[in-house]
């Protein structure tokens, strides 16, 4: 019963983890929401250049479900790094809605930070293989190693050493 | 060999020149020279009937025997087919006196007192002085040149008293089987003397042509001294002499030292025989009409079917109360019989064999209508199992009588007898082991050499190779292991026994896991285990002939060494080793302990290691998806890290610093 209620236990937290995860999501993308909001109503241009340029960010917020969400972060970062020329341009051109416009739409406006969003999105995968490939390099020189090891002990002592226990009387030949 | 001449202990053997009337019970004797051209002879004993050689041992030791033929040496020779014990006699004197079916002139009484009492006198002084027993006076056995003072013959090469006629010994000897008559006592040979005496001074042997149950018979009805000497009339120190020697009563027979001077040294005494109660009638055991308890003893030993029959019907019992008048007796016989029914079947052979103990405390063991003295059992046992016949104690019998711990129990009948009770309990409980037991170096064949010392060994793997000595054996095994059968041992149970005896039982394990070993090579090794420590121990010289034989059967072993390199190196130094003889090396090639157990435990760490090694091997290859998750993991971390130097750097940049 107390395995059982454990398990019950064990569950029900792992099932009320992933509404609160869900929930911290929501939280963070209405909190983005809310801070374009506001920026949209205290500095018009700027909120309305983040709303748009942040809009990447928002949807790998949404799609990245895993855990510690590190894409949707690397995507952000990446994003907010593609943004901020547009963004001090902005500023330094007037901070208007017609200097959005046409800082909006320039080379390193909103296809910068889209771009910038979407090599945030791919360098997570490519890293991955990049250490998979060390990782598999390692594991493959590792089990060289122990079957040399392996064949330096059938070498020595036969193929009984490399036997199940139930041979373990009868020792190979010489041969 | 047996057609040429052959050598024993330093002494040239010759077959072709047998020796007639010389040795006992037809032992074969050959004439024999030694090395400084001194005459001798040999006599060949038979191991069935194996020598005394404790006494030959003891007697070979001294310079100084007084009227005793001395041996000369001794040896174990090839003859017949078959190991055997040889004594080098001195050439005796003269002829026997008087040979059993011979009549002769009587000797005069100055004759017989100074020429053979006294010198037998002499004899038996100095065995006693010894410890020892002759066990075969009587007239064929003594010799004389001329006139002379007679020379007492050969006492050695038969189990005592073996080569006796019934006459010459006493009631209880004259009933066991001749191999069981045991060493006796001094006394025994007195008696012995005692008729020696009257033959010769009669001219004939007395109670000639008659067999010993009319012998027996004789001596039980009349006493000795009239069965003995009968109707004729013996000088009168010679009477006086003689009943003295034939007293029923051995206390009262005259000591050595008095025949040695005698008659200036004999002491009056009074020998009275005494009274012999008889029963008011007869009662019928088989063919035997008894009248007295000591008849009925003998009776019941020798007939023990019907003696069975008629304890079961309780005639013995009422015979004894009413017909002999001994009530005492006869409770004594209920106490052994127990309770009554005694109809049912049950085996009372142990009881019957009491009971006669307890009618006649001098009788012998009585088992199964045979007798032996106890310590007569070892040539009893070489009898049965190297020449079982129907006159011998059958195997059942001689099984029954180990396994039923029959001699310990016939012992604790009070009695006259000369035997330790708590002795012979401890050393029947021994022979029993022994011979139960199955294991190699053990059970009958063990019994046999622990008992007979004499006894060359008799494995059929030596084929009469002389093997007396442990050193012989080691050299008999080397002159025949090439003529081995491919997948024989050297080490049979006969061989194995002979080892065990020889070593005082210190090979006993080594032995034993021979004949326990799992396989043929295992047991081969256990083999050259046995025949190394052997070798050591005696000093032995190479037995290069031996080792090869040893080292091709155990070969398959030493596949157990689990280093390749250590056996592919003990497989290459076999057969030099081999050629060495040196069994030693050949043992430490296959079980040297020390690399023996740093080989075990390399092998141990070794298969530790592999095992490990696998497991790891398999970790890794199983764990694609865990380094799969790990890469994503990394990676996302690697990627958000590169994303916050990139953002770092473009605040940076766009802030002009």
């Amino acid at each position: 019963m107390a395995r059982s209620s454990a398990l019950t236990s064990d569950s029900g937290k792992g099932k009320g983890r992933k509404p609160q995860e869900s929930g911290r999501g929501s939280l963070g993308f209405w909190a983005l929401g809310v801070a374009t909001g506001a920026l949209i109503g205290v500095a018009l241009p700027t909120g309305l250049l983040l709303a748009l340029g942040l809009a990447p960010s928002a949807l790998a917020l949404l799609a990245d479900a895993s855990r510690g969400r590190w894409t949707a972060r690397t995507v952000l970062v990446f994003n907010l790094a593609g943004l901020a020329p547009a963004l001090r341009s902005l500023w330094m051109e007037g901070h208007t809605l017609g200097a959005l416009a046409g800082v909006a739409f320039r080379f390193d406006g909103l296809p910068l930070a889209y771009a910038a969003a979407a090599f945030g999105a791919a360098l997570p995968l490519v890293a991955s293989w990049a250490v998979l490939a060390v990782l598999e390099a390692r594991a493959a020189l590792q089990v060289a190693q122990l079957e040399q090891r392996r064949a330096a002990l059938r070498e020595t002592w036969g193929d009984a050493v490399d036997e199940p226990a139930s041979g373990q009387g009868q020792p190979q030949g010489s041969s | 060999m047996a057609n040429g001449r052959f050598e024993v202990a330093g002494f040239t053997v010759d077959p072709q020149a047998p020796v007639a009337g010389f040795a006992p019970a037809g032992l074969p004797s050959f004439r024999a020279t030694g090395a400084d051209g001194r005459q001798a002879v040999a006599v060949l004993c038979r191991n069935e009937h194996p020598a005394r050689l404790r006494m030959l041992l003891r007697l070979l030791e001294e310079s100084d025997l007084p009227a005793l033929l001395r041996p000369l040496a001794q040896g174990v020779t090839g003859w017949g087919g078959s190991a055997v014990r040889a004594v080098i006699y001195e050439a005796p004197p003269g002829p026997a006196l008087l040979r059993p079916a011979q009549r002769s002139e009587p000797m005069r009484e100055g004759d017989l007192v100074q020429n053979v009492v006294r010198p037998i006198g002499r004899a038996l002084l100095a065995l006693a002085d010894l410890g020892l027993t002759h066990r075969g006076i009587r007239p064929d056995n003594l010799f004389r040149s001329g006139s002379g003072p007679v020379v007492l013959g050969d006492g050695v090469c038969t189990p005592p008293a073996f080569a006796q006629p019934a006459v010459f010994e006493d009631v209880a000897s004259a009933a066991c089987l001749p191999t069981g008559r045991g060493d006796g006592t001094l006394a025994d040979d007195l008696y012995a003397l005692g008729v020696t005496l009257v033959a010769l001074a009669t001219g004939e042997w007395p109670l000639a042509g008659r067999d010993d149950a009319s012998v027996i018979r004789a001596k039980l009805e009349q006493g000795s001294l009239a069965a003995v000497v009968g109707e004729n009339r013996l000088p009168g120190g010679i009477a006086t002499l003689a009943r003295g020697l034939l007293a029923e009563d051995p206390e009262r027979r005259p000591q050595p030292a008095e025949l040695a001077g005698w008659p200036g040294t004999a002491r009056t005494r009074v020998v009275s025989a005494r009274p012999l109660v008889r029963a008011s009638r007869t009662l019928r055991i088989g063919p035997d009409e008894v009248r007295d308890a000591r008849s009925l003893a003998y009776a019941l030993g020798r007939h023990w079917q019907a003696g069975i029959e008629a304890l079961r019907s309780g005639s013995v019992t009422v015979w004894i109360e009413r017909a002999l008048g001994q009530p005492q007796l006869a409770n004594r016989v209920r106490e052994l019989l127990g309770p009554a029914p005694w109809d049912d079947g049950a085996p009372i052979d142990g009881t019957l064999s009491r009971l006669i103990a307890a009618l006649d405390p001098q009788a012998p063991l009585f088992w199964k209508g045979h007798a032996l003295m106890p310590d007569g059992l070892g040539a009893v046992l070489a009898e049965t199992l190297l020449a079982p016949s129907s006159s011998g104690l059958p195997l059942a019998a001689l099984d029954s009588l180990l396994s039923d711990s029959v001699i310990p129990r016939w012992a604790t009948v009070p009695g006259d007898r000369r035997a330790d009770p708590t002795a012979l309990d401890r050393s029947a409980r021994q022979h029993r082991l022994v011979w139960r037991n199955q294991a190699l170096g053990s059970g009958p064949e063990r019994l046999l050499y622990a008992l007979n010392p004499a006894l060359p060994c008799l494995s059929p793997l030596l084929a009469g190779e002389p093997a007396g000595t442990v050193p012989a054996l080691l050299a008999a095994l080397e002159r025949r292991a090439a003529q081995l059968p491919g997948d024989t041992l050297p080490l049979d149970r006969h061989l194995a026994a002979f080892l065990a005896v020889q070593m005082d039982g210190r090979l006993d394990e080594a032995i034993a896991a021979v004949g326990n070993a799992r396989t043929a090579a295992d047991a081969a090794v256990a083999t050259i285990a046995v025949l190394a420590h052997v070798q050591r121990v005696h000093r032995s010289g190479p037995l290069p002939a031996l080792a090869g034989v040893l080292a091709a059967r155990a070969e398959p072993a030493l596949q157990e060494w689990r280093e390749k390199t250590r056996r592919e190196k003990a497989a290459a130094e076999l057969r030099s080793v081999a050629a060495s003889g040196d069994l030693g090396r050949l043992y430490a090639l296959f079980a040297d302990p020390d690399a023996k157990a740093r080989d075990s435990l390399g092998f141990a760490q070794a298969r530790r290691e592999a095992r490990e090694a696998a497991q790891a091997i398999a970790m890794i290859r199983n764990g694609q998806a865990a380094r799969e998750e790990e890469a994503r993991r990394v990676g996302a971390r690697i990627a958000h890290g590169a994303g916050l130097i990139v953002l770092a750097l473009t605040l940076l940049s766009i802030s002009g610093l």
